[in-house]
C-alpha cells in the first residue's frame, strides 16, 4: 500500500514539474555530450598513438588509469580550483573520467585487427596512414564504440554530482531533495538519471552491434 | 628480371631463415618456390615487395636495387596474393578487388569494368558477388578473390603465396590453366609458392626447391625431373613421378638446342665459312630477325667456292620439315628417320625457337640413362 502511494506521489510530482525536470535532463545530457565528444576525440587519438608506438602505451594507459582511480568528487573539486564553479569544470571532469575506457578500447581494438589483413593492406601498397584509416580503424570501430558506450554510462552517473561544483543537471534535483529532506524530489532526480544511463547503454550498444555485424 | 644476390635473412629473434640465396626470375616466366613447411618460401617472397628487408645481400628488379625504391610505389607495382588470403572483411568484394586501382586513383567506371572482367575470369558472376562481403563467400571463393585482387592493376610482377591451396582439385586445375593462359597472353613475371609438386611441375618455367633456408636445386621442371640433385629432391618429388618421367616420351622443347649457330641471309659466304671453321660445325641455320630461311652447309659453300663473292641467300637450302614447339619427340624422330634429316627446326609462332639434332637426342638419352643409374644405386 505504502509503495503504491509513494509511486503515485512521485509520478504526480514529476508531472507537475515536468518542464523543470526536462530542462535539468537537457542540461545533464549536454554536459555528458560535451565531455564525451572531447573524450572521444582525445581518447581515440591517444589510443592510436598507443597502438602505433608500443613504448608509450604503458605510460599513457597508466596516466589514464590514475585519473580513473581518483574519486569523482575529489577530481571535480580539484578541477574546480582551476576552472571555478560551473559547466566547464563538470565537462572537463567528465572528459578526464572517460578517457581510460576509450583509450584502452581503441588500443585493444587496433591490436586485435587480424595481422594478415594488415599485411595484405601493406602488401598492396597502402601508406601507413591509408592502412590506418582504410583498414585498421574501420575494423577496430566496434571496440572503440564499446569504449564510448562504457564511458557514457559512467559519465551519466558522475554528472549527477555536478551541483557540488556549480554545475546543473538532474543532480540539482537530487541535492535539493537531500537538503530539504524531500524523498520525492530525490526520486524525481534519480529516476530520469537512471533512465538516461540505461538508454545510452541501449542505443550505443545497438550501434556497436550493427557495426560489428557489418564486419563479421 | 628479378635477381637476388647473396641474400641472408635473420629475424629479430635471431632465427636465420635464409642463408645465402642467389636467384634469378626471368621476365615473363612462372617461377615456383617449393619446399617443406618453414623452409623460407614466404620469407623469400616477401623480400621482393619489401615486406621483409634482407639482413644481408641485395634484391634487384631490372637491375635496380629495390632497397633504394619507395616501398609503397614498389608494392603498387607488385601484385601480392598472401598465404592467408587477407581479404578486407569490411569491404565488399568489388571494393576488395578494386583496392589497388582505387589506390592508383583510376576513375570509377574503369575500376567497375575491371572488377567485372576479373570476376568473370575466375567464374564468379559479378552481379551475384560484387556486393557481397568476404564472410559471405566460401574459402575457395575467397581465395579466388585474393588472386584477382593481385591482378587488378596489371602489375608487371605478381607474387602468389599458395594461392590455390583452398580449392578443390577441379577449380584448382582450372585456375592453373587460367594462369598459364594469362602468362602466355600478358607476359608477366610470376613468383609462385606451393606445397604441391604436381602443381609446380605443371606450371613452372623454373622450379626452385628449398630446404632449411637454402636453395637445393633450381631449373626447368624437366631438368629437375631428369636430374634430381640429391636424395632430398628425389624424396620430395617422389619416386613414382621420376619413374613416370623416365618412361614418358619428352617433347621437343626438352630436346632441342635453344641456341644453335645462326647467320643472316645477307652475310657473305666467306663469313659463313669462317664462322663454321671457328666453331667447328658443318652447317649454320639461316635466320633473319627470327624468321627461318633455311640452312647453309659446308659442302654448299665448298661447291660454290669459299672465296667467290657470293651471299648466303644464294646458296641456302630451305628446310623440308619444321615442327611446332610442344611436338612429341616421337613425331620428330619419325620425321628424321623418314626424311633422313640430320636436324629439324622447332618453331614457336612462326619464329625460330631451336633445333633438334641427332646430337641433342643423344644428349637427352645420356641424361636419362645417367639418372636411372643414380637412382638404382
Ligand atoms: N617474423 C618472424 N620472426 C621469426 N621467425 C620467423 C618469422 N617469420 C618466419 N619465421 C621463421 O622463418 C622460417 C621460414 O618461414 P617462412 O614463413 O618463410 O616458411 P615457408 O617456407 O613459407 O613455410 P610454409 O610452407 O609453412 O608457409 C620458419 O622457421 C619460421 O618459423
Ligand atoms: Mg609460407
Amino acid at each position: 500500500m505504502d509503495v503504491i502511494q509513494k509511486i503515485t506521489e512521485i509520478g504526480q510530482y514529476m508531472i507537475e514539474n515536468w518542464a523543470h525536470l526536462l530542462s535539468l535532463t537537457f542540461d545533464h545530457i549536454l554536459m555528458v555530450l560535451y565531455g564525451m565528444v572531447l573524450a572521444a576525440v582525445v581518447g581515440i587519438s591517444l589510443g592510436i598513438v598507443c597502438a602505433k608506438f608500443e613504448k608509450v602505451a604503458p605510460i599513457i594507459l597508466s596516466i589514464a588509469n590514475i585519473i580513473q582511480i581518483i574519486p569523482s568528487l575529489a577530481l571535480l573539486s580539484i578541477i574546480m580550483l582551476y576552472f571555478g564553479l560551473g559547466f566547464t569544470t563538470v565537462v572537463i571532469g567528465l572528459f578526464l573520467y572517460s578517457l581510460l575506457p576509450i583509450i584502452r578500447n581503441t588500443y585493444v581494438g587496433l591490436k586485435e585487427v587480424d595481422g594478415h589483413v594488415s599485411e595484405a593492406g601493406k602488401g598492396i601498397g597502402m601508406t601507413p596512414f591509408q592502412l590506418l584509416y582504410k583498414i585498421q580503424i574501420p575494423l577496430a570501430l566496434p571496440f572503440m564504440m564499446a569504449g564510448v558506450r562504457i564511458a557514457t554510462v559512467i559519465a551519466v552517473g558522475v554528472a549527477s554530482i555536478a551541483p557540488f561544483v556549480g554545475g546543473d543537471g538532474l543532480g540539482r534535483e537530487i541535492v535539493s531533495g537531500i537538503n530539504s529532506r524531500n524523498e520525492t524530489m530525490i526520486y524525481a532526480g534519480a529516476i530520469p538519471a537512471a533512465i538516461l544511463a540505461v538508454l545510452a547503454d541501449l542505443i550505443l550498444g545497438k550501434l556497436e552491434k550493427r557495426q560489428k555485424n557489418k564486419i563479421a | 628480371m628479378i635477381r637476388l644476390e647473396k641474400v641472408k635473412k635473420v629475424y629479430d629473434d635471431g632465427f636465420q631463415a635464409l642463408k645465402d640465396i642467389n636467384l634469378e626470375f626471368k621476365e615473363g616466366e612462372i617461377n615456383v618456390l617449393i619446399g617443406p613447411s618453414g623452409c623460407g618460401k614466404t620469407t623469400t617472397m616477401k623480400l621482393l615487395n619489401r615486406l621483409n628487408e634482407p639482413t644481408d645481400g641485395t634484391v634487384y628488379i631490372n637491375e635496380k636495387d629495390i632497397s633504394q625504391m619507395d616501398p609503397v610505389e614498389l608494392r603498387r607495382q607488385t601484385g601480392y596474393v598472401i598465404q592467408h588470403i587477407g581479404l578486407f572483411p569490411h569491404m565488399s568484394i568489388a571494393e576488395n578487388v578494386g583496392a589497388v586501382p582505387t589506390l592508383l586513383k583510376w576513375d570509377k567506371d574503369k575500376i567497375d569494368k575491371r572488377v567485372d572482367e576479373l570476376l568473370n575470369l575466375v567464374n564468379l558472376d559479378p552481379e551475384t558477388y560484387k556486393t557481397r562481403f568476404p564472410s559471405e563467400l566460401s574459402g575457395g571463393q575467397q581465395q579466388r578473390i585474393g588472386v584477382i585482387r593481385a591482378l587488378a592493376a596489371e602489375p608487371p610482377v605478381i607474387l602468389m603465396d599458395e594461392p590455390f591451396s583452398a580449392l578443390d582439385p577441379i577449380s584448382r586445375e582450372q585456375l592453373q590453366d587460367e594462369l598459364l593462359r594469362l602468362q602466355k597472353e600478358i607476359n608477366k613475371t610470376f613468383v609462385f609458392v606451393t606445397h604441391d609438386i604436381d602443381e609446380a611441375l605443371k606450371i613452372a618455367d623454373q622450379i626452385i626447391l628449398m630446404q632449411g633456408g637454402e636453395v637445393v636445386q633450381k631449373g626447368k621442371p624437366s631438368e629437375v625431373l631428369s636430374n634430381p640433385e640429391n636424395d632430398f629432391v628425389v624424396d620430395f618429388i617422389g619416386k613414382h613421378r621420376l619413374e613416370e618421367n623416365r618412361n614418358s616420351i619428352p617433347n621437343v622443347d626438352e630436346v632441342m638446342m635453344e641456341k644453335p649457330l645462326t647467320i643472316s641471309s645477307s652475310e657473305s659466304l666467306t663469313n659463313a665459312y669462317e664462322s663454321m671453321k671457328q666453331h667447328g660445325v658443318n652447317s649454320l641455320v639461316v635466320v633473319d630477325r627470327g624468321e627461318l630461311k633455311g640452312q647453309v652447309s659446308i659442302f654448299d659453300v665448298i661447291d660454290v667456292g669459299v672465296y667467290e663473292n657470293k651471299l648466303v641467300k644464294e646458296v641456302l637450302k630451305p628446310f623440308e620439315q619444321v615442327v611446332e614447339i610442344g611436338t612429341s619427340l616421337k613425331v620428330v624422330l619419325d620425321l628424321m628417320e623418314k626424311n633422313n634429316a640430320a636436324n629439324i627446326p622447332v618453331m614457336n609462332n612462326n619464329q625460330f625457337a631451336g633445333m633438334v639434332t641427332r646430337g641433342s637426342v643423344v644428349e637427352l638419352l645420356a641424361s636419362v640413362y645417367a639418372n636411372s643409374q643414380r637412382e638404382g644405386a
